[in-house]
């Protein structure tokens, strides 16, 4: 049961980000901890694991299509990984409670900027 | 200026377990003049890095010893998150959705502010 309802939150979060062009771990993260009792540690983590075949499948796209620089990409994704990495590191030694507010943040945020843009 | 970008979005990727396409996109276009297009693309392709080096730390480093990645969870998302970006893809250009967005919009702000006041 479970697993059927985690492939429907994949389907309906995918669908969400192909038609309004939001991430998916900014709906992925509260609906792991809310709705499936995720600690926010391990929804974060699972958030990201989902986001590599994902991301992947849609750079490959963006490259045939050639709508991709893959200059800019390298350069970005090089520097990410530094931030992403101490980054990681930290997370797993904060309280999962600072984690929560400082997402309700990010989720604010990226309220303001989907109303915005609508 | 697009490593300063990249780092600050590996950041809040690492911190948050997010991709970071929502300050890559939009710094690309502000303080490079990248077209939107290009620049979701390019948020894209830097995410592949960020969302492995970031998963691999949460799996290997988690509190206690424990990976804080539920693999088979991650597994099923993305079988069934394939199937909706796929559906998502062929859609959008017919689905006219600024409601849609608004919605979802009230919707997060509604859980931003829960997560925010109450534990």
């Amino acid at each position: 049961m479970t697993d059927a309802l985690a492939v429907l939150s994949g389907l309906l979060i995918g669908l969400l980000s192909g038609l309004i062009g939001i991430g998916g771990g900014v709906l992925l993260v509260p609906l792991l901890v809310l709705g499936f009792g995720f600690s926010q540690q391990v929804a974060q983590g699972t958030s990201l694991a989902a986001l590599i075949p994902t991301s992947i499948v849609g750079a490959v796209t963006h490259q045939r299509q050639g709508s991709l620089d893959m200059r800019v990409a390298v350069v970005m994704g090089l520097a990410g990984m530094v931030g992403a990495a101490a980054a990681a590191v930290v997370a797993q030694h904060v309280h999962g409670r600072v984690l929560e507010r400082l997402f309700g943040l990010l989720l604010l945020f990226a309220a303001y900027r989907l109303w915005r843009r609508s | 200026m697009f490593a300063v970008i990249g780092l600050v979005a590996g950041i809040l990727g690492g911190l948050l377990g997010v991709g970071g396409g929502f300050v890559m996109v939009p710094l690309q276009v502000m303080m490079a003049d990248v077209k939107p297009l290009r620049a979701n693309a390019n948020s894209l392709a830097a995410i592949v890095p960020i969302s492995i080096v970031g998963a691999t730390v949460y799996y290997v480093g988690g509190a206690g010893g424990h990976p804080a990645v539920d693999l088979r969870f991650a597994g099923l998302l993305v079988l069934g998150g394939v199937l909706g970006a796929y559906v998502g893809a062929r859609s959008a250009s017919r689905l006219p959705s600024p409601w849609l967005a608004r919605v979802l919009a009230l919707v997060l702000a509604l859980i931003g502010l829960k997560q925010l006041v109450v534990p």
